[in-house]
């Protein structure tokens, strides 16, 4: 069961708490150790540790969705909690001075992960005029060989997270059958 | 067709009557005006992959397809949009927005006949001169495309929107659009005029949207379904009208260049909705043919097998249900979820 997991990750306010209640099919657990320190004004109690939410599939196992914390200097567990997992999302926050130094934060971060595995990119806030367009983080990307998806997301929106996670499952085997 | 008697053969089914599609597959070329021909060799995917479109009446080859029309725009065919069309009923409406269905039915259409190869046309010139495209339909609504802000604005219903991919732009009640380049102050005279509401998006869904309304599971007219096509990156797909099956296609096809057939046979997925996805994704510069040599230099890979190919089916089979089950009438999520605590 262990490898029955997807990770979110992404900087403070881009929405991976949300995205993960999104599609949760049970209340999410967040950690209770919250701080203000640090944080943006829009995410003024930031989570310290990690998220959990869960999707209860036909077969009766589960997949754990996590969210890790936000805050970059909780970054030594991060690849530990991807070990195995299916999957990594990656969100931006488009709103924040350099959405694409922060992307490439947690592509370093989790260097390691991303080589063996597949990742899936959500930009947030991306309605409100954003500096970049997803064309500039997609060729950004494709500067270093990673094809891979990039969608404007609303995290508020299950059905945005929805396709980001298909694509995320396509990447990994585009012959899988619903 | 690489025997002797090859000749004789091929005299035989000409002369055949009522005869059933043939592909004639040989090592050199052969002449094809009849059938469809596919090089030596091939894998057993291309076979079928070539035999299922010969019977929807596709037809593909590498060395005689469709030819281009004259006088078409010179950007219009680097990106395939631009070649010969089968004769079909473009003008009639009573087409409606259904999928081609019956066998021998045409999978190619003339962009330039429509609208979209007005619009695609004029985008181009619009860049180039760094002005704004304005189109006016039916002398009464409009289209505003803004490539410097990268903004598409209309008055144009969705409804409207979709029979103006359905409609020819040489009926007989005169052109259905004409295109002519703004200046900035104009467009801003226009923008707020208060005479016309517009609504503004992305020239890229915009483009993308009318694409698929005038594709109707139809590639440009001379794309070669067995020539390998690339694909730049992931379109935005969050933020782009629907094609069934999309992510899957777009999954494969990222990887590396590969033809419109080989995809149908890797994935089997329905092939109006490859060819609608080759539509779109040219119409907005992601895609074309692959030119490079290097491109061909590699065997297309087939999808390997993940080693928890259930598991992910599973997975994805469950959130498909959840995106139906959320999806309101105007296919907006019915409620935004609230289940979001902090202990």
């Amino acid at each position: 069961m262990e490898n029955h997991k997807i990770i979110f990750s992404g900087p403070t306010g881009s929405g991976k708490t949300t995205a993960i209640a999104a599609i949760s099919d049970i209340e999410p657990y967040f950690t209770d150790t919250y701080t203000a320190a640090n944080a943006p004004r829009r995410a003024a109690a930031s989570p310290t540790a990690m998220d959990y939410g869960r999707l209860t599939l036909d077969s009766g196992e589960h997949l754990h969705l996590y969210g890790t914390p936000g805050m970059a200097r909780f970054d030594f567990n991060w690849n530990l909690l991807a070990g195995d997992g299916l999957g990594l999302v990656i969100l931006v926050d488009s709103q924040r001075p350099d959405p694409m130094a922060d992307l490439q934060f947690y592509l370093n971060v989790f260097a390691e992960f991303v080589r063996r595995h597949a990742i899936a990119v959500g930009i947030s806030r991306s309605d409100l005029r954003p500096s970049l367009s997803i064309g500039d983080y997609q060729r950004a990307l494709l500067e270093q060989r990673l094809n891979i998806p990039v969608f404007e997301v609303d995290a508020r929106e299950s059905v945005d997270v929805n396709m980001l996670l298909q694509a995320l499952l396509y990447s990994l085997d585009p012959g899988i059958e619903q | 067709m690489d025997g002797s008697d090859s000749g004789r053969l091929w005299q035989q089914y000409l002369e055949t009557p009522n005869r059933l599609p043939a592909v004639v597959i040989a090592r050199q070329a052969k002449p094809c005006d009849q059938a469809t021909f596919v090089k030596k060799p091939l894998s057993v995917t291309e076979l079928v992959s070539v035999i299922t479109a010969a019977a929807k009446g596709a037809r593909v080859s590498s060395t005689c397809p469709p030819a281009a029309a004259s006088g078409v725009p010179v950007s219009l065919r680097q990106r395939g949009i631009s070649l010969e069309l089968r004769k079909r009923d473009s003008n009639s409406r009573r087409t409606g927005n259904k999928r081609r269905s019956s066998p021998g039915s045409d999978v190619y259409f003339k962009p330039e006949d429509f609208v979209l190869g007005e619009l695609i046309e004029g985008l181009n010139r619009a860049r180039s001169t760094r002005r704004m495209l304005h189109v006016n339909c039916w002398s009464s609504r409009n289209i505003i495309l803004d490539p410097v802000r990268n903004e598409a604005h209309t008055d144009l219903t969705d409804k409207q929107l979709r029979d103006l991919g359905f409609i020819s732009t040489h009926c007989d009640n005169g052109p259905a659009a004409v295109s002519s380049l703004l200046s900035r102050k104009r467009l801003n005279g226009l923008l707020n005029s208060g005479e016309h509401t517009l609504t503004t998006e992305p020239i890229e869904a915009f483009v993308w949207k009318l694409s698929l309304y005038t594709s109707r599971g139809r590639v440009p007219a001379g794309t070669d379904l067995q020539q390998l096509v690339y694909l730049r990156h992931w379109p935005n797909l969050t933020r782009l009208a629907e094609i069934p099956e999309a992510s899957r296609i777009v999954a494969l096809w990222v990887r590396q260049p590969r033809s419109l057939l080989r995809l149908y046979g890797s994935l089997m997925v329905r092939l109006e909705n490859i060819l609608d996805l080759y539509t779109v994704t040219c119409a907005i510069g992601l895609a074309g043919t692959a030119r490079r040599s290097a491109d061909a230099l590699f065997e297309p890979q087939e999808p390997q097998r993940h080693t928890q190919r259930g598991l992910l089916a599973s997975v994805a089979r469950k959130l498909e249900g959840t995106g139906r089950r959320l999806l309101g009438k105007n296919g907006k999520p019915a409620t935004a979820l609230t289940r979001k605590t902090a202990s």
